[in-house]
């Protein structure tokens, strides 16, 4: 496939369909609704199978079902949605079974409203357990990460969530699917995998529910083996002009983009560097390293009113710098002109 | 460019009919006409004919919407009454567009306004964009005039070739959307009313035969930062 124009959300639903995923278990919720009604239109004609559950928990308990049976297969869901899959995403990192689940974050708590918003960071890897958490800032990289993230979940046994925001869903882009990262080779075959009977490679049962002690062995093997190892090798970053800035920005997804923003509305003024997680599990702390011993605060832009990804910049900045948050208004959401206004606010803080 | 009154907006969603039907509305106003822009969507929360609303109204553009007035971010499928206003026999005195929601699932609510319409002269302008991937081949845009017209039980009357990729958009593109609109014009005998292009692309285009009328558009709709 050549070049071609889509949204975000239909971009992320193609790009997991030539991932291999095949079964996608969903349910209806805006700003994702396009990514089950891309699946529903195009997976089954090319070999797949698409369900719409009856609720977001049945969806999730399908995900884990398939996935138990060996199957690629992926969910997508908003914040409202996310919660009632919680249960069952929990449940599989505990089992050990990989499955892709993309979240297009909207303004909560609860039902909240439709706009964009990111406010599920806290959602992604509560209670015990870790998932990498991937987070897109454009429609290119979205279908470049859910393509990615069902190898990595493969490898690794465990589930990984795109944490995508409405606007990543719903804006139109370019996107090329020959520029997709490399597949990633000798993933470990499924020999665990409840495939009906021996001969067709799997296993016919078994308890998937470790419990007693196994639940221990099982719980240390995760957070001893696999976190510090997806810690190591699937921390994504993207770092511009830290050495010498002045204030450094830091902010995932479309706040990222609104970050580019002002730093060309502030060109000449001041030094402004940018930190993006691309994962923001594992979070990319090491970045902050590089920041210049002489910068003067970090500030930290997200769509929400009090901020959530500032909690692990301030574990980043260790005290060295003060951080801030910008965020949404009493009347609309963050916008570039917002963190231009807080970024000169701020520098005259720390020159005054 | 004869615009008939009122004139509805369809397509494939993200083709850019709200980008076109608000770049018309301007056109309309600049030609020193009071303008009634509606906005149709209820099937899309985002990128709505409805966010211009403050910014059209010292325009002379009057933009009302699906939604509870002033309430920007609780949606829900309803039309409001005033929407009617933009179908109803009489007119508003004003130049009137209806922005629909892409799809089939989008014109569905044209089917209320049918009724009002049949026996009306309107225009229902299909906007083409060949950079989607379900719009790239005639005979797809040929299924969608098919499913929207079942769906909004009108007629299309004329095809827009809106053919972009967004900010990206070449000289190449247009040409290429050229080609496939002349030939869906051929399959369904639709004219091609227009060419929309950014300003920017004009002088690449001076000299290319372009069907219908070249139309050029000031994007309104992405904001900028969207694209750095």
């Amino acid at each position: 496939m050549a070049k071609v124009l889509m949204k975000g959300n239909e971009a992320m639903a193609e790009a997991a369909i030539q991932a291999g995923c095949q079964a996608f278990f969903g349910y209806p919720i805006t700003p994702q609704s396009e990514i089950p009604e891309y699946f529903s239109r195009e997976l089954p004609p090319r070999g797949g199978l698409f369900l719409q559950a009856e609720s977001e928990m049945a969806a999730m308990n399908m995900v884990m079902g398939a996935s138990a049976a060996g199957g690629r297969v992926m969910t997508s869901t908003s914040g409202p949605g996310f919660c009632l899959k919680l249960e069952a995403l929990a449940a599989m990192t505990l089992t050990r079974l990989p499955a892709v689940i993309v979240v297009v974050m909207r303004s909560g708590p609860a039902f909240g409203t439709m706009k964009a918003a990111q406010e599920d960071y806290r959602m992604c890897g509560n209670g015990g357990y870790r998932v990498v958490t991937m987070a897109p800032s454009d429609v290119q990289e979205a279908a470049a990460m859910v393509y990615e993230a069902f190898d990595i979940a493969d490898q690794y046994r465990n589930p990984v969530v795109i944490l995508a925001d409405g606007m990543i869903g719903q804006m139109m882009g370019s996107v090329d699917f020959d520029r997709m990262p490399p597949r990633r080779e000798n993933l470990p075959a499924k020999d665990w995998a409840l495939r009906g009977s021996d001969s067709r490679g799997g296993k016919a049962q078994a308890i998937l529910f470790p419990v007693g002690t196994a639940h221990y062995i099982e719980k240390n093997i995760a957070e001893t083996e696999l976190y510090p190892a997806l810690i190591a090798n699937e921390t994504r970053v993207e770092s511009i002009g830290v050495e010498d800035a002045d204030i450094v920005l830091a902010a995932y997804g479309t706040a990222s983009r609104m970050c580019r923003a002002a730093m060309e509305t502030l060109k000449g003024e001041l030094k402004l560097g940018l930190i993006r997680p691309k994962t923001l599990w594992p979070f990319p702390y090491e970045a902050f390293e590089a920041v210049n011993p002489k910068c003067k605060a970090i500030i930290c832009p997200e769509i929400n009113i009090m901020g959530q990804m500032i909690d692990d910049v301030k574990i980043a900045a260790a005290g060295r710098w003060p951080v801030s948050h910008v965020g949404d208004s009493r009347t609309d959401f963050l916008t570039p002109d917002a963190i231009v206004e807080k970024v000169r606010q701020v520098w005259k803080e720390v020159n005054a | 460019m004869n615009i008939p009154d009122p004139i509805i907006i369809v397509g494939h969603y993200g083709s850019g009919k709200t980008e076109f039907a608000a770049n018309l509305a301007l056109a309309l106003s600049r030609a020193g006409r009071p303008v009634l822009a509606a906005d149709l969507d209820i099937v899309n929360p985002y990128f709505r004919l409805r966010e211009l609303r403050e910014d059209f109204a010292p325009e002379n553009i009057r933009v009302i919407s699906s939604y509870y007035e002033d309430e920007m971010c609780l949606d829900s499928p309803a039309l409001a009454a005033s929407l009617r206003s933009c179908f109803e026999p009489e007119g508003t005195g004003e130049a009137r567009i209806a922005d629909v929601g892409g799809d089939p699932a989008g014109a569905t609510v044209l089917g209320r306004y049918a009724a009002l319409l049949r026996g009306q002269e309107y225009g229902m302008w299909l906007v083409v964009n060949a950079n989607r991937p379900q719009t790239r081949e005639a005979a797809q845009v040929a299924a969608y005039i098919d499913a929207i017209q079942r769906a909004s039980r009108l007629q299309v009357t004329g095809l827009v070739n809106n053919t972009h990729f967004l900010r990206e958009t070449g000289a190449e593109d247009v040409l290429r959307g050229d080609a496939l609109v002349r030939e869906v014009g051929k399959l369904t005998g639709l004219p091609v009313i227009c060419t929309a292009a950014e300003e920017r692309l004009l002088p690449a285009l001076r000299d290319a035969d372009l069907a219908g009328e070249l139309f050029p558009m000031t994007l309104r709709m992405r904001p900028d930062w969207l694209d750095r």
